[in-house]
């Protein structure tokens, strides 16, 4: 089966497909014009697109063939005495029939009818924390969801500049999880303000989980209760954006910046950094990105995995330029298009 | 009943099969969005936000009036423009798909 990778821009999306991961074909811009913030899969296997604009609101689309698209009518929306509005959708987690959205402002919606409806998931957008919820610079987020395969009544969202919460019981209650994270934006009385920037589990044991963070990299081994700093071997001061883990052979991915003032590749060299060993340590995996200085960003939401043997990984930079790797980020090579600056990569197909 | 030219955005014509321009009845500005929404439900969220209000960079002309709310009678005739509230002129055709295929060695 041919490999689909999404990569979601400021101004539309595109689609790379392969049946080898060395010959592409790219289709696209659909949406054309729109912001693509996101992709995911329905349970009913449609695939879906989130647009979003300053004019226009966010929405998402579905589509069966990814030429036909048909947008969904009843979106997430926040009630209408509520004191905010949904300006961007960030991501989709699907747990059986169930699929999750997380939006911003930041907010959790669900859906348990193959994405036609939803419904806002009352306990998290309006938790006693919820007054001192302050925006990272990104704006007030939740884009990382995580459920568990093997109980679907333990979730995990990430919210900037909020932290990560955690719900046992399906979306019930939720409480806080960031014990051993320093803190980025001191705020009132409750323990938040940590700028969790990305998060993903190991897929056969939830309570594992990375963390990407502003202050840092982190992984926990009791389901966020805990966390550990894991930044042996990275370059400055472990500020990044994505996290990913290849489930095939187990290896992490990070794309380390210089700090948040700047925001750039550690002295100008875009590098991807890799673990073999569940973040012990971490090694520099650059072959074939450029020679020459670079200064480009990547987002949260712009590195994926595939999955499959010899591990594929794809990142999308801010200057457009899409990558991968099809030997679990030894040597990489660079889609021959310049896109608009990319918001999202997601591989929705293998 | 009164017979509106409404005219949208290129970019939410997308949305709705590409169609810019069509006629609706209706006998006063609010049930003329009604009818927009009625005829491509998918536009309500793009014009409205989550409280009902004309979202902030849409802009919304009836005949040549700028209108911030949706009161005031038509007649036969009348338009309805909505425009991005910054934006620029495009006097080509959107294009279709393209295909491209590379190999990579």
């Amino acid at each position: 089966m041919a490999v689909v990778v999404g990569i979601g821009t400021v101004k539309g999306a595109w689609f790379a497909t392969s049946d080898d991961r060395r010959t592409w074909q790219l289709s696209g811009p659909h949406h054309r014009g729109w912001e693509v913030t996101t992709f995911g899969l329905a349970p009913g296997g449609d695939v879906l697109l989130a647009t979003g604009s300053t004019w226009y609101g966010a929405a998402i689309h579905r589509s069966s063939d990814l030429e036909r698209w048909e947008q969904v009518v009843a979106g997430p929306a926040y009630p209408a005495d509520a004191d905010r509005k949904l300006n961007k959708i960030w991501s989709f987690a699907a747990a059986g029939d169930r699929l999750y959205a997380g939006v911003a402002e930041a907010g959790l919606f669900v859906s348990t009818d193959d994405a036609e409806t939803w419904e806002p998931v009352v306990a998290l957008n309006e938790h006693e924390t919820r007054s001192g919820w302050q925006p990272g610079l990104g704006g007030l987020a939740l884009h990382r969801i995580l459920v568990d395969p093997a109980d679907p009544d333990r979730i995990w969202v990430a919210i900037s500049a909020v932290g990560v919460f955690a719900s046992e019981d399906g979306g019930s209650s939720w409480e806080l999880r960031n014990g051993g994270v320093q803190i980025a934006a001191p705020g009132d009385e409750h323990d938040i303000g940590y700028c969790v920037h990305c998060i993903v589990a190991h897929p056969d044991d939830s309570n594992r989980i990375w963390r990407q963070d502003h202050r840092g990299v982190y992984r926990t081994k009791d389901g966020g209760v805990t966390w550990d700093r894991i930044e042996e071997g990275l370059p400055g001061t472990g500020f990044g954006f994505p996290v990913v883990r290849d489930p095939a052979t187990g290896t992490l991915f990070v794309i380390p910046l210089e700090s948040d003032e700047y925001r750039m590749p550690v002295g100008g060299a875009l590098a991807v950094y890799a673990s073999a060993n569940d973040g012990d340590h971490w090694t520099r995996r650059s072959e074939g990105l450029r020679d020459e200085p670079s200064f480009v960003g990547v987002l949260r939401g712009a590195m994926d995995v595939d999955g499959l043997p010899n591990g594929g990984v794809y990142f999308g930079t801010t200057g457009g330029e899409l990558w991968w790797s099809a030997d679990t980020g030894e040597s990489w090579q660079r889609l021959p298009a310049t896109f608009p600056r990319i918001t999202s990569v997601k591989v929705l197909a293998t | 009943m009164a017979a509106v030219h409404v005219t949208i955005p290129s970019m939410l014509a997308t949305l709705v099969g590409g169609e810019r321009r069509f006629v609706v009845e209706a006998d006063d500005l609010a049930h003329v969005v009604g009818a927009v929404f009625d005829r491509h439900p998918e536009l309500r969220v793009h014009l409205l936000d989550e409280q009902g209000a004309i979202r902030p960079h849409v802009s919304l002309f009836h005949n040549d009036e700028a209108v911030r709310t949706l009161t005031g009678g038509v007649v036969d005739g009348d338009t309805v423009t909505v425009l991005q509230a910054v934006s620029g002129g495009c006097r080509g055709r959107l294009e279709p798909t393209r295909l491209v295929a590379w190999e990579v060695h």
